[in-house]
């Protein structure tokens, strides 16, 4: 994940950026402060740091895929910060609203969320392997004794249904963003009305369809 | 006999039960789904239910989940055995699931996700049946793992059981609509639960005889002690179930059919109990060996103690609040 290939008894690097060289067993092009990564993981400078040379090869995960995935998760958190410091300092300034870049901006960063936590996710289960319980149990042993095509049979499946059922979600739900906001419903203070999910605009008129 | 793995057996017994009649009665309005006669009507069965039908899944997730982590072997062996239709089932559910949401945002579409309401519930509760017609056949293991094929669930028998689920589940939501609802939607599901019922009383006569030819042992179980016990009260405790259902629908009473229903359920539940006792997974994994260590099932007993009374709790709660007649003017929706 760090992307150290190498030990360093006297405090290694932070690599900000790079790419890894599996055969060479380095990081090629790399961009990096000096110590910063023993102060990060030990809270200590020049802590000594254990790299991937003190790992069998056949116990270590795919380190290109772990190393991208990690920045790529890093680097949208601090685009989030950015993009909440560049609107606090709008807001401060009384021009929140005027700002067409930012606004442009925020649109652009709406998926990044998803996209980060998708990114970890990677980080952390492909960073795993080979294992399934880390120095356990290896992810070759852990196979059930289910046959392939029932198992190549089932992803499809999931791959389709979910194509499917996240693309009408996303349809409806952009149409919702599209339809004009509603005068408040007075009715509505008396108690919710509706049990599942969240509708801002069915309150008001249980057969209205918004968009249509 | 009551050590820990029993306990467990029972809490993860008592799980799936409640899974089976309260998913089975919102699954059988699914099954019902296009026997409704207009927009109306169809509204009125979706919400009869929608306050509360993701709350009934809570249950599956128990009962599985518990499987996991208490009977970690019988879970890895039930899971590639059935791998299949309990695949099915899943698919099946999230268009089920997403029909409640998505129905009320299109015109163009509705009959689309009316469609994936219907499909889903029929599709998830035939593949119950299935699963558990496999699991009366019983499970080939060798060692510690399953070793059949990924087609070994299919069979004549898991289909008829399979067909009896989703004719059982019917007639739950049958019964519970005419709980929840009043005039002519009532008055027709009680004709068609009367039909259910009968439909569903045979497929029970047809299942118990063709079981001990699954397994003689199931016959042995019952003949000897303490099953021989149910023998003898089993067919007067179903002929009462039958009777009230039968006279509750003639009376046109509200919530008797839908209790005798859930009797006719509960009776079939301990049948298969009797039958599998003390195996957890048939023809040879019994309780014990499937169950995790000791440590492992009083920590997660712990927990489930104070757990379980707590969803009973806010589920009965729900039901409270959602109580009495559906009325289709307030739009839930």
């Amino acid at each position: 994940m760090e992307g150290h290939y190498d030990s360093h008894p006297h405090g290694a690097p932070l690599i900000l950026f790079g790419i890894p060289n599996p055969e060479e067993k380095r990081i090629d092009y790399a961009i990096q402060i000096p110590q910063v990564s023993s102060l990060i993981l030990k809270h200590e400078w020049g802590a000594p740091l254990y790299g991937l040379d003190t790992i069998p090869d056949e116990d270590e995960p795919p380190v290109m895929i772990v190393f991208f995935s990690f920045r790529i998760m890093v680097g949208l958190g601090f685009a989030m910060l950015g993009l909440g410091a560049w609107g606090l300092l709008r807001r401060v300034r009384g021009r929140l609203f005027e700002d067409k870049w930012l606004h442009r901006a925020a649109i652009l960063m709406g998926p990044t969320g998803f996209v980060a936590v998708l990114a970890g996710w990677i980080t952390t289960e492909v960073g795993r392997q080979p294992f399934t319980v880390y120095g356990v149990l290896r992810t070759s042993d852990s196979l059930g004794p289910v046959a392939a095509p029932a198992v190549a049979a089932s992803l499809l499946a999931f791959i389709v249904v979910y194509f499917f059922v996240f693309g009408a979600g996303t349809f409806y739900i952009l149409r919702m963003m599209n339809a004009p906001t509603n005068k408040p419903d007075p009715d509505l203070k008396d108690g919710p009305i509706r049990t599942a999910g969240i509708t801002p605009i069915m309150q008001t008129d249980p057969d209205s369809i918004p968009g249509e | 006999m009551f050590e820990l793995s029993f306990i467990w057996a029972g809490i993860i017994a008592f799980a799936v039960l409640t899974y089976v009649i309260l998913d089975g009665f919102d699954l059988g309005v699914g099954i019902l789904f296009p026997l409704a006669d207009g927009e109306r009507e169809k509204s009125t069965m979706m919400n009869s239910i929608a306050p509360i039908w993701d709350g009934n899944e809570t249950w599956l997730v128990l009962g599985g989940g518990g499987l996991f982590a208490v009977f970690p072997l019988a879970y890895a062996i039930i899971m590639p055995a059935l791998y299949m239709p309990i695949i099915l089932m899943l698919l099946a559910l999230i268009f089920r699931g997403v029909a409640f949401e998505y129905r009320w945002r299109t015109e163009r579409w509705k009959p689309v996700w009316d469609l994936a309401f219907f499909g889903g519930s029929i599709v998830a509760a035939f593949m119950q049946g299935i699963a558990l017609g496999a699991l009366v056949q019983g499970i080939e293991i060798t060692g510690r793992a399953y070793s059949g094929g990924w087609w070994d669930w299919l069979s004549t028998f898991s289909i008829l059981t399979g067909l009896a689920v989703v004719v059982g589940y019917a007639l739950l939501g049958a019964t519970w609509i005419i709980l929840k609802t009043e005039g002519d939607l009532q008055r027709r599901m009680q004709g068609y639960a009367w039909w259910l019922g009968a439909a569903t009383l045979g497929f029970i006569g047809i299942v118990s005889i063709l079981t001990p030819f699954q397994d003689p042992e199931y016959f042995n179980r019952w003949l000897n002690l303490p099953g021989s016990i149910f023998s003898v009260l089993m067919p007067g405790a179903m002929l009462f179930a039958a009777w009230a259902l039968f006279t509750g629908l003639n009376a046109g009473k509200d919530g008797q059919p839908f209790l005798a229903s859930i009797s006719i359920f509960v009776l079939c539940f301990i049948g298969i109990g009797i039958s599998f006792y003390p195996n957890i997974v048939p023809p040879s994994l019994t309780i014990v060996d499937a169950a995790a260590p000791d440590k492992s099932l009083r920590f997660a007993l712990v927990g489930t103690v104070v757990l379980v009374p707590m969803i009973l709790a806010y589920t009965a709660y729900a039901y409270w609040v959602f109580r009495g007649k559906v009325d289709p003017e307030e739009g839930y929706h």
